[in-house]
């Protein structure tokens, strides 16, 4: 049997990022691959999917649930805990670091795992920074906009070209060692005050 | 440079201790830097804690002594457990449609002492069984918990077979609300605010609180990984002294609206405080004498494992064990040097 025919189940509670890891997996060649979001009615879906591998989010609340399942349940093959064999360290502290715990079949072999979890953890650490990079993008945008306010204040009531406002909040800022956009937020204030 | 010790915490009424002493200065006058992080999963915090994304963590007592003994699913990690936490109640709630049929069908018993008022469930359960309903579902936080044992302990006094005649099931805390209202379960046995919140919400009645049920047991524990302890002994011991400030500051009924409004933060508990503040009213005392690990509460615990068929004879905890584990020593040299100044 090739690692294309074990059966892998995503549980996320970010939809979005159960997408971003199923599609990882696919690509990299498994394609019995399925996700489900949060669900009151978790043993009978896994029941149905029979899944090999089990890749959950580390905090999903729906893990005690699981694990409680798959030691009293007859229905689904065991898995367990794939913190419960320690012989490859490092990729299980990735996994925690990266938010991912997984679950597998009793027996199934380390090696075969192993690939599975480190395409998941590679998924969502891609994930966190995609998102972490678009907060980041909004952040400066917002920044942006309130530069651009502040500039405009400035020109109309102190009566200075677009250059020279730009150039006294920077100075602004750089003296008082604060960022521009505080200066800008100040700045705003300031006229707000005024009104 | 102040040490960093980074604690994790589930949502709940009882990491007051914890949060307390990071956010009202008590680690800080200690010379600690007190990072606290939150898990929404108990499986979670146990992780963490086990592969050291954690020095230690607001843990669930029988939990420790799981993790320390090797039967939590997860590999044998050695802990110590050096204070105590405890401030919100346990209680077991009931859907507002089962506590209703069990008023209907006995009320003297439902009207008596709580301990004993699952009698008048195990005559729901007899009606139940004669017209072939499928058994009623009951959930707790963790198989490793002592919500587990207090709602087997209940059941069980009542007459009830908890193996045959009902589900018992686990159900993370912040997930409970909602899977009694969608009728996945019928009751459960969780810790404050999610109670309150049930009862608040009209969707459940609380029947029975653990002072009923066992009054005086150990609830949560603060549990250090021992590789963090042994090399740290003037920290560990300060890391106490600062939980031990910060439980009497709990225990001060002013600090109680200042408490609640701190705990009902989105980054800690996230309900509201004026539900929080209602069961700090009701909690147990948490003074510094109780912040003490004793070893009758370990023992007690091992009983209820044992019990609760969680316990084989190759993985009794023998004495030695348990005292690794449950160590007062920290607690008294940080009241020694707590009394001294």
């Amino acid at each position: 049997m090739g690692n294309a025919d074990l059966s892998i189940l995503i549980i996320d509670g970010s939809p979005d990022r159960a997408a971003v890891v199923e599609r990882g997996l696919v690509e990299a060649g498994w394609v019995r691959v399925s996700t489900i979001g949060p669900s009151v009615n978790l043993l009978a879906r896994i029941q149905a999917l029979a899944p090999d591998v089990i890749i959950i989010d580390l905090e999903n609340p729906d893990r005690d649930t699981l694990e409680q399942m798959f030691q009293v349940s007859r229905l689904v093959q065991r898995p367990i805990a794939m913190f419960v064999d320690q012989s490859d360290s490092q990729m299980i502290h990735a996994a925690i670091e990266a938010g991912v715990s997984a679950y597998v079949v009793d027996g199934l072999r380390q090696d075969r795992i192993k690939p599975i979890v480190e395409t998941a953890v590679s998924r969502f650490n891609a994930f966190d920074r995609l998102r972490r990079e678009r907060d980041e993008a909004q952040a400066k945008l917002q920044d942006r906009k309130l530069v651009e306010r502040a500039k405009g204040l400035l020109m109309k009531n102190r009566g200075l070209s677009e250059e020279d406002a730009y150039t006294l909040m920077r100075r602004t800022a750089m003296k008082q060692n604060r960022k521009l956009a505080d200066i800008a937020q100040s700045v705003i204030t300031a006229f707000e005050m005024e009104l | 440079m102040p040490d960093i010790v980074k604690l994790g915490f589930a949502p709940l009424v009882d990491c007051a201790i914890p949060v307390v002493a990071a956010e009202r200065g008590f680690a800080a006058a200690e010379g600690i830097d007190l990072v606290l992080e939150r898990s929404n999963s108990w499986a979670a915090l146990r992780d963490k804690l086990a592969f050291g994304l954690v020095d230690g963590a607001h843990l669930l007592a029988p939990l420790a002594l799981a993790m320390h003994q090797g039967i939590a699913g997860i590999p044998a990690v050695p802990l110590v457990v050096p204070v105590t936490l405890g401030l919100g109640n346990n209680a077991i709630t009931l859907s507002a449609t089962l506590h209703a049929r069990m008023v209907a069908v006995a009320p003297a018993i439902m009207a008596g002492p709580p301990a004993k008022r699952a009698r008048a469930l195990q005559l729901v359960i007899e009606a139940d069984r004669a017209r072939g309903q499928v058994p009623l579902s009951f959930a707790t936080v963790f198989p490793f918990s002592c919500h587990h044992y207090e709602l087997l302990s209940w059941l069980s006094d009542g007459g009830i077979d908890t193996r045959t005649d009902v589900n018992i099931g686990i159900v993370a805390p912040p997930r409970m609300v909602e899977s009694l209202t969608s009728g996945w379960i019928d009751g459960y046995c969780a810790g404050e605010p999610w109670n309150a919140l049930a009862v608040a919400r009209g969707a459940g009645l609380v029947v029975a609180t653990k002072a009923d049920i066992r009054p005086g047991g150990v609830e949560k524990v603060l549990a250090l990984r021992a590789d963090q302890v042994t090399p740290h002994r003037d920290r560990t011991v300060a890391l106490v002294r600062a939980m031990v400030r910060a439980a009497n500051w709990c225990h001060d009924p002013a600090n109680h609206g200042a408490l609640a409004r701190l705990l009902a933060e989105p980054c800690y508990v996230g309900q509201p405080a004026e539900l929080i503040a209602a069961t700090l009213v009701k909690a147990e005392a948490a003074k510094a004498e109780d912040c003490r690990p004793d070893l009758v509460q370990a023992q007690q615990l091992v009983a209820d494992m044992m019990r609760a068929g969680q316990l084989a004879p190759d993985t009794m905890p023998d004495a030695n064990m348990l005292a690794a584990l449950w160590t007062p020593a920290y607690h008294d040299l940080a009241q020694g040097t707590f009394n001294a100044g």
